[in-house]
């Protein structure tokens, strides 16, 4: 067994058994390296034990107790409103919250693209079809606005309410 | 309070008495706060550790073994909880804080004659600097002063693992020692 070995077991001769220990005093005592290593960490191990011996304690041990049993001797009862809270600010609902708000989205997208007047299109027919009747509805629908402006242009006036705005829309159309 | 008289308390403590519970708090709360306060070396963390500590104690008692004492299961408890603490990174008074700084503060009379008190910082600044696992021995072996097979269970160690690391955290706090010495 070299000093190396010796080594560890120095360090750690509290936690040996009677006979490693004698076997160690036995090295220490032919091994001028190795002793002197062992007076280092029996100092050292004096002052540890010097501040195991240094207790610290709670300034105010009966607070401390209170504070430990008022905790369990009172169950956590929520009111409302911290319920509303705890709901709302935990991590789960707040992925469920934006789930379904993206879900609403999505649905409310689809729906209107549903409810647009849909184009019928005939496989056989050329692509250009679909894209002349598609600028027919446009001219139609814009043409007849056109003209619906036109009517009521001069109802317009950026210094008028919109009370005017009708009145004089409704005097139009009489 | 010996084994039986705890283990009776704990049995009153299951079937809801408080009071029974309240004995264990006041007979065990200094060794949890000790030890919480090696970890953290902070009044306030401590007593809200040591409460966090009862509190899962008293949530957990149904799993309570037997076999082991109560004041192993309490600092197995408090350890856990010290050692998320140092991982949060809340602890105000970090590694980085260098121990030659503080060797340098030291006044003049004190060149060649460290006293006790400040041996003892430096100790715990040293602490400071070893890794969890070592910390956590050292603590509670060298400065609870618990015995090798009550830190094991604590530490849910075997006792080859748990001597490695005590070795390497009294390697390191010596050789920190000399080295303060020797500037």
């Amino acid at each position: 067994m070299n000093c190396k070995e010796f080594e560890i077991d120095i360090y750690l001769y509290t936690e040996l058994s009677e006979n490693e220990r004698t076997r160690i005093d036995a090295h220490v005592q032919s091994c001028p390296s190795c002793s002197a290593l062992f007076q280092e960490v029996k100092q050292t191990q004096r002052l540890i034990h010097g501040m195991a011996e240094e207790k610290t304690v709670p300034l105010h041990t009966a607070r401390l107790t209170g504070r430990i049993m008022s905790k369990i001797m009172l169950p956590y009862k929520p009111t409302w409103l911290a319920w509303i809270n705890q709901l709302l600010l935990s991590r789960k609902s707040k992925y469920v919250l934006s789930a379904s708000s993206s879900l609403l989205l999505l649905v409310f997208f689809f729906q209107s693209f549903e409810d647009s007047p849909g184009i019928k299109t005939d496989k056989n027919e050329s692509l250009a079809k679909p894209v002349l009747l598609n600028a027919k509805l446009f001219r139609d629908n814009f043409s007849h606005n056109k003209t619906k402006h036109a009517l009521f242009a001069d109802c317009r006036s950026p210094f008028q309410s919109n009370q005017y705005y009708m009145d004089c829309v409704k005097s139009k159309m009489k | 309070m010996d084994q039986e008289s705890e283990l009776d308390l704990i049995k009153r403590t299951m079937k809801g008495d408080g009071q029974a519970f309240r004995q264990l708090v006041e007979a065990h709360q200094g060794l949890a706060y000790s030890i919480a306060f090696r970890f953290t070396r902070d009044e306030l963390e401590s007593e809200d550790i040591v409460q966090n500590a009862f509190i899962k104690l008293w949530k957990n008692l149904s799993k309570y073994n037997e076999e082991f004492r109560f004041k192993i299961w309490l600092s197995k408890i408090v350890t856990n909880l010290c050692l998320d603490y140092l991982k949060s990174g809340r602890k105000k008074h970090t590694v980085d804080q260098s121990l030659s700084k503080e060797i340098m503060t030291l006044p003049s009379h004190h060149e060649n004659k460290l006293e006790e008190k400040e041996l003892r910082a430096i100790v715990y600044q040293l602490a400071e600097q070893l890794t969890e696992k070592q910390k956590a021995v050292f603590i509670l072996r060298d400065l609870e002063m618990l015995e090798v097979d009550e830190v094991c269970q604590a530490l849910q160690m075997t006792p080859g693992n748990m001597k490695s690391n005590l070795y390497y955290a009294r390697l390191k706090i010596k050789e920190g020692l000399k080295k303060c010495y020797k500037n």
